[in-house]
C-alpha cells in the first residue's frame, strides 16, 4: 500500500503520494513551503495519512 | 493512616460483619454504571443521606436505605477493606490522600471511614460489573501488545527520543541581536513572546484534567503520553522564562507585565462577533467540569467532556490560534535575521506541539467514532469562541511587513486539518468569515 495526503489549504488540492511515510512527509513538506510559504509538521500530516492501492 | 488502622478502627467500633447487610449492597441493580477511578466527595456523618454529599448516584442511597446502624455501615468498609484486594486498593488510594484533610478527621472521628465507604460502594459495585477481571491481579498491569503497538503509545515513545533540554541552547547572539535592533522593533518582538511566556504558564497549568479523565477511563498510554506532554509544557514555559531573562533581561512578574500587550474589550465593528479570553475561560472553564467528570461523572459524561475540552485546548487554541503566531515569529526572526536560538527554540516546540494537538485530535477521533454524539461538543466550542478565530492575529499588524492574508489563509488549513484528525465536518460558514477579507478586526491572542 502507498501513502497518500491531500492539501487543505484554501484554494489548493494538490495531492501528494508515496511508497512510505517518510518519503511522504518529505514531499508534503516541500510543498506546503513552495506553494505557501509555510510549513506543515511531521505528526500533524501523519495524522492524515491514508493507504491507498500501489500504483502498479 | 494506613489502610490497616482504618479497619482496626472500624472492626472495634463496629463489631463483627453482617453478611446480610452486605448481600443487599452488592446484589442491587446500578442505575448509571461507570468505570469508577476517581475520587468522591466523602460523606460526614451529617450529610451521608443528603443528594450530592458522598454519593455519586442519588438513586444508590436507596441501596443503603437499610444501613441506619452504624454497625452495619461498618460492615461494608469491613468487606471492602479486608474480603476485596481491588476494593482495598482503592478505599486505601482515598483514605491515603488526605485530599479532604482524611487523617486529621479520621483521628477525630472513626465513624468518617464507613460513611465514606457508603459513598464508595455504589460506584466500587459499578466498577466491578463495568470490568471484568480475570484476577484482581492482572487489574494492577496496564500494559498489552495491542496498547504498546497504538497510536497514542507511539507518541509517547517518539516523545521520549526527541527529548530537547532548554540548558543546551545559547542566547549569546540573541542577546546581541536584541542590543542591535530599534525600540520599535523590540516593542513589536517583546509583545509577541510576552504573551507565549503567559500562554505557555497558562497551557501547563490547565492540563490536569486530562490526565485525571485519562486514569478514569482507564487509559494509560493516554497518561503516559500526558506525562511528557505535561513536561513538555513546562519545558515550554522554562524556554521562554530563560529567554527573557538571558535576552532581554525581565523574569520577575512586575518586570514583564509593563510589556504585556494589552487592549481594551475587543469589538467587532460589525457588532457579529463576540470575542471572548479563550485561554482564562474557556480552558479553566471545561477543565472544570472534565476535572468534576472523572471525579464521579459516567464513563460517557467523562468522554464527552473529554472531547470539548480537548477541542478548546488542542484543536482551538493548540491546533488553530496559534499556529500563526509561531509561524509569524520565525518569519519575523528570518526577515531580520536575528535571533537564532528563539527561531530554534520555536522550531523544536512546535514539533512538541505537534505531537500534542494530533494526540487530543486522535483521542477525539477515538472518542467520536465510539459515540458520534460528541462531534456536537467540537462544533460547540469553536461556535463558543468564533470571534477569536475570523479576526485577525494582533501580531500580524505589530511586526511590520509580514503578509497578513497569509495568516488568515493558515487558518482555514489548521482548522480543517484539525477536523480531518478528529473525523469531524468542518463548519464552512466558519471558514467563509475567517477568509472574509472585510472582517479585519484584532484578536489578543495569548500563544501556548
Amino acid at each position: 500500500m502507498a501513502r497518500q495526503w491531500t492539501c487543505v489549504e484554501a484554494g489548493c488540492d494538490e495531492t501528494i503520494t508515496a511508497p512510505d511515510t517518510d518519503t511522504i512527509i518529505e514531499l508534503v513538506q516541500a510543498h506546503i513551503a513552495d506553494a505557501h510559504d509555510s510549513f506543515e509538521l511531521e505528526d500533524m500530516i501523519e495524522a492524515v495519512l491514508v493507504d491507498v492501492p500501489d500504483a502498479e | 493512616m494506613t489502610l490497616v488502622r482504618i479497619v482496626e478502627i472500624v472492626v472495634d467500633t463496629f463489631g463483627d460483619v453482617a453478611a446480610e447487610t452486605l448481600e443487599v449492597g452488592r446484589h442491587r441493580r446500578i442505575e448509571q454504571p461507570h468505570e469508577f477511578r476517581g475520587r468522591h466527595k466523602p460523606a460526614t456523618s451529617d450529610n451521608a443521606r443528603e443528594p450530592g454529599h458522598g454519593t455519586p448516584i442519588d438513586g444508590d442511597l436507596e441501596v443503603f436505605s437499610g444501613l441506619s446502624t452504624t454497625k452495619n455501615v461498618g460492615d461494608v468498609i469491613a468487606k471492602f477493606a479486608l474480603g476485596d484486594r481491588g476494593h482495598a486498593t482503592t478505599v486505601a488510594d482515598l483514605l491515603r490522600s488526605d485530599t479532604y484533610g482524611n487523617r486529621a478527621l479520621f483521628t477525630q472521628n472513626p465513624l468518617l471511614p464507613a460513611t465514606i465507604a457508603v459513598a464508595l460502594a455504589p460506584s466500587l459495585r459499578a466498577f466491578d460489573e463495568r470490568i471484568p477481571m480475570s484476577s484482581d491481579v492482572e487489574s494492577k498491569f496496564h500494559f498489552s501488545r495491542e496498547m504498546v503497538s497504538g497510536e497514542i503509545y507511539r507518541k509517547y515513545e517518539k516523545a521520549m527520543r526527541k527529548y530537547w533540554k532548554v540548558e543546551d541552547l545559547d542566547f549569546t547572539q540573541d542577546a546581541l541581536d536584541w542590543q542591535r535592533i530599534t525600540p520599535e522593533q523590540q516593542k513589536g518582538l517583546l509583545g509577541i513572546t510576552i504573551r507565549f511566556l503567559a500562554g505557555e504558564q497558562a497551557v501547563t497549568d490547565e492540563l490536569v484534567p486530562m490526565l485525571a479523565a485519562s486514569h478514569a477511563l482507564r487509559r494509560f498510554d493516554w497518561t503516559m503520553f500526558l506525562a511528557t506532554f505535561l513536561l513538555e509544557e513546562a519545558k515550554h514555559a522554562e524556554f521562554f522564562m530563560r529567554w527573557h531573562e538571558a535576552v532581554v533581561g525581565v523574569v520577575d512578574p512586575s518586570e514583564v507585565a509593563p510589556h504585556f500587550l494589552t487592549r481594551g474589550k475587543t469589538v467587532d465593528p460589525t457588532g457579529r462577533f463576540e470575542v471572548r479570553d479563550v485561554m482564562h475561560e474557556a480552558l479553566p472553564n471545561y477543565g472544570r467540569i472534565l476535572h468534576e467528570a472523572a471525579l464521579g461523572g459516567t464513563e460517557k459524561e467523562i468522554e464527552r467532556a473529554f472531547v470539548q475540552f480537548s477541542a478548546a485546548y488542542n484543536g482551538f487554541v493548540e491546533g488553530v490560534l496559534t499556529m500563526p503566531s509561531y509561524e509569524i515569529v520565525i518569519d519575523t526572526t528570518t526577515q531580520w535575521d536575528a535571533f537564532p536560538t528563539l527561531k530554534q527554540g520555536f522550531k523544536l516546540i512546535l514539533a512538541d506541539e505537534g505531537r500534542h494537538i494530533t494526540f487530543g485530535t486522535t483521542a477525539c477521533r477515538m472518542l467520536i467514532e465510539k459515540d458520534p454524539s460528541y462531534e456536537e461538543a467540537v462544533h460547540e466550542v469553536f461556535d463558543a469562541y468564533r470571534g477569536n478565530i475570523v479576526g485577525l492575529v494582533e501580531y500580524q499588524k505589530a511586526v511590520p511587513g509580514l503578509d497578513v492574508g497569509k495568516y488568515q489563509t493558515m487558518k482555514v488549513r489548521h482548522y480543517r486539518n484539525r477536523c480531518r484528525e478528529m473525523g469531524v465536518k468542518p463548519d464552512d460558514t466558519l471558514i467563509e468569515q475567517i477568509l472574509d477579507p472585510s472582517i479585519d478586526f484584532v484578536v489578543g491572542v495569548e500563544a501556548g
